[in-house]
């Protein structure tokens, strides 16, 4: 699996795993629970180290930031956009 | 002789087999099927060399198989460590450390952690929930066991020690709170009088389970035959769809979920809630607007509980019965005695406070825990005279109904978790550009408080924001994060040089000074 999706998934499924056969586009992880308010503070400072990148607001507060699929794109496109 | 809690969780599978004992995430268990699960887990722990009185660590999640552990381990007289998942490596070995942990089940990742961080010295066995991992066994090996209750050669007679809750304290070192088995079949006793619970309710438990709460509300339901309905994660949306599906009718809520949930029962497409007859609310105290709001929604009995890990549930109050103490936080439960303690400095004998003269709130129970485990010196410390001094500050009325007036500990109650700042402060002062930090509560409408974290860089030194922010991340557990970070020339102190935590709030607003 590429190396931004593990990373996704390994926080957020710290606590509990995912549930089979969920579309990772569209699943809201945050909706449901996966990652809580205070977790997100310590996901985006370890996404930002890990790939030498900076979250504008506007990123932080999309949809697309909260489903797997979509924070992918965000982080892959800023790393091209680097 | 053997474990009551067992014992009644057993009697109540015999007598009501096909009746719902627990639902999680979309799955339910009969009691049948539950009794049939502990067993195995009991003869899952056997097979591995367990003994009486071992202490087991897991970094806890809410799911049925939590549940049976805590039934399989009261049955063979063993205790249960729950763990918080999130806490960085470093906090899991002291936690290790402090509850003289014997064995481990947990899931894949946690061990990968901890090998990459040079591993944890286990005594004992290992158990993988998820997959398979070298050097553990796999959860799976349970399948393979007996689902008869096994016999045992031995006594347990509930001074066993069945639940270390981890806290921190004023030195970073965790204090694990020792929950006997008699603490806690007599705090299931005192909830059952109090709420009048029966074996018709169904009890939901919406918070994680190494906390104690939860862990009470899974419990609870159990040896006196009611269903427990156990939410897997919070979030008001999975709440409320749970609720409306599982129709519980009495729960002990924290008040910072209760004012989320306010918000989303306020949205026009809200579901109508019937199902209660009874909600709690705990950990801090709630609003006035969100109180009266909910009770109008929820059209249901209303208390509010005032209490701590250490001694349970303290007080109560019905706000729908004592209409005229509605600020009030309740009168003491049965088993509870409460003093108001006068600051020690400004009396030589007579400590205990007027009526209506606000101290320290100090409470005797008969649902005390054991104590600090290994660490009695912490807990004599905290006791006077036989009353446990809670940090909380308070005051009685005429009519003996306790008043909650603020905290004396400084502690940061984030969500329904406490964070020891003292505990943030060690690890944040460890980077070499600061000089010195002190983290504190900021008020948050959503959590009820977040921490924040002010630093005061060294001389001709700069303090890097977004480093800091990666540090705190690697090193801090998710409920440590500082939500705000403010760079400040000094930190508040009084005139002895000791820090002002509880003034830095204040500080940064009249300095006009910015988050960074």
């Amino acid at each position: 699996m590429d190396e931004i999706r593990t990373k996704i998934l390994e926080f957020v499924e710290r606590e509990y795993k995912l549930p089979d056969g969920i579309d990772l586009d569209t699943y809201d992880f945050v909706e449901n629970g996966y990652v809580d308010s205070m977790g997100l503070v310590q996901f985006v400072a370890i996404l930002e180290d890990d790939f030498d990148i900076e979250f504008t607001k506007d990123e932080l507060l999309s949809d697309e930031f909260k489903t797997v699929g979509g924070l992918e794109k965000i982080i892959r496109e800023k790393i091209q956009n680097k | 002789m053997r474990s009551v809690l067992a014992d009644l969780f057993y009697r109540n599978a015999e007598s009501f087999p096909d009746k719902e004992a627990i639902w999680c995430d979309g799955k339910t268990v009969t009691y049948k099927e539950m009794a049939a699960l502990v067993s195995r887990y009991s003869n899952l722990l056997i097979s591995l060399g367990v003994k009486y009185c071992d202490h087991i660590a897991i970094p806890m999640n809410n799911s049925i198989e939590s549940v049976a552990l805590f039934f399989a381990a009261a049955d063979l007289g063993v205790c249960v460590v729950p763990l918080n998942p999130s806490l960085p490596f470093e906090a899991i070995k002291s936690a290790m450390d402090a509850g003289d942990i014997k064995h481990v089940i947990a899931r894949r990742a946690f061990f990968a952690e901890c090998e990459k961080n040079g591993g944890l010295y286990i005594d004992g066995f290992s158990i993988c929930l998820d997959q398979e991992y070298p050097g553990t066994v796999s959860f799976d090996t349970i399948n393979s066991m007996s689902s008869e209750r096994p016999e045992i050669s031995y006594d347990v007679d509930g001074s066993e020690s069945l639940i270390l809750t981890m806290t921190s304290g004023s030195t970073g070192t965790p204090k694990p709170i020792d929950i006997s088995q008699q603490n806690k079949y007599d705090r299931s006793v005192a909830h059952v009088r109090v709420y009048n619970i029966t074996k018709d309710d169904r009890i939901l438990a919406a918070t994680p389970l190494y906390h104690s709460l939860a862990e009470r509300l899974v419990i609870l339901p159990l040896i006196i035959g009611a269903t427990s309905v156990l939410l897997p994660r919070f979030t008001p949306a999975i709440w409320l769809k749970c609720v409306e599906e599982q129709k519980p009718t009495f729960t002990i809520a924290v008040s910072a979920q209760l004012a989320q949930i306010l918000e989303t029962l306020k949205k026009p497409d809200a579901p109508k809630i019937t199902s209660f007859r009874c909600i709690v609310s705990s950990s801090a105290l709630l609003e006035s607007a969100v109180k009266y709001e909910l009770i109008d929604l929820l059209q249901c009995e209303f208390h509010e509980m005032y209490g701590a890990s250490e001694v349970s549930t303290v007080t109560d109050i019905c706000f729908q019965t004592a209409k005229n103490k509605q600020n009030s936080v309740g009168l003491p439960f049965d088993e509870a005695q409460i003093r108001i303690l006068r600051d020690e400095s400004e009396s030589d004998f007579d400590t205990d406070c007027a009526v209506g003269e606000v101290g320290e709130i100090a409470v005797k129970s008969k649902l005390q825990c054991k104590g600090y485990y290994r660490q009695e010196t912490m807990m004599q410390a905290a006791m006077f005279e036989g009353y446990f001094r809670t940090g909380d500050l308070g005051y009685l009325d005429e009519d003996g109904y306790l008043y909650f007036a603020g905290r004396k500990k400084e502690i940061i109650i984030t969500g329904a978790i406490n964070v020891y700042p003292h505990d943030i402060d060690v690890v944040i002062g460890r980077i070499p550009e600061i000089e010195e930090c002190a983290a504190f509560s900021y008020p948050d409408d959503r959590l009820g408080e977040v921490v924040a974290l002010a630093v005061v860089a060294k001389e001709d030194e700069e303090i890097n924001i977004r480093s800091l922010k990666t540090y705190c991340a690697r090193n801090l557990a998710d409920f440590q994060q500082p939500h705000k970070i403010f760079v400040l020339d000094k930190l508040p102190k009084n005139t002895m040089g000791k820090l002002q935590r509880m003034a830095i709030l204040d500080y940064i607003r009249e300095s006009g000074i910015e988050e960074s």
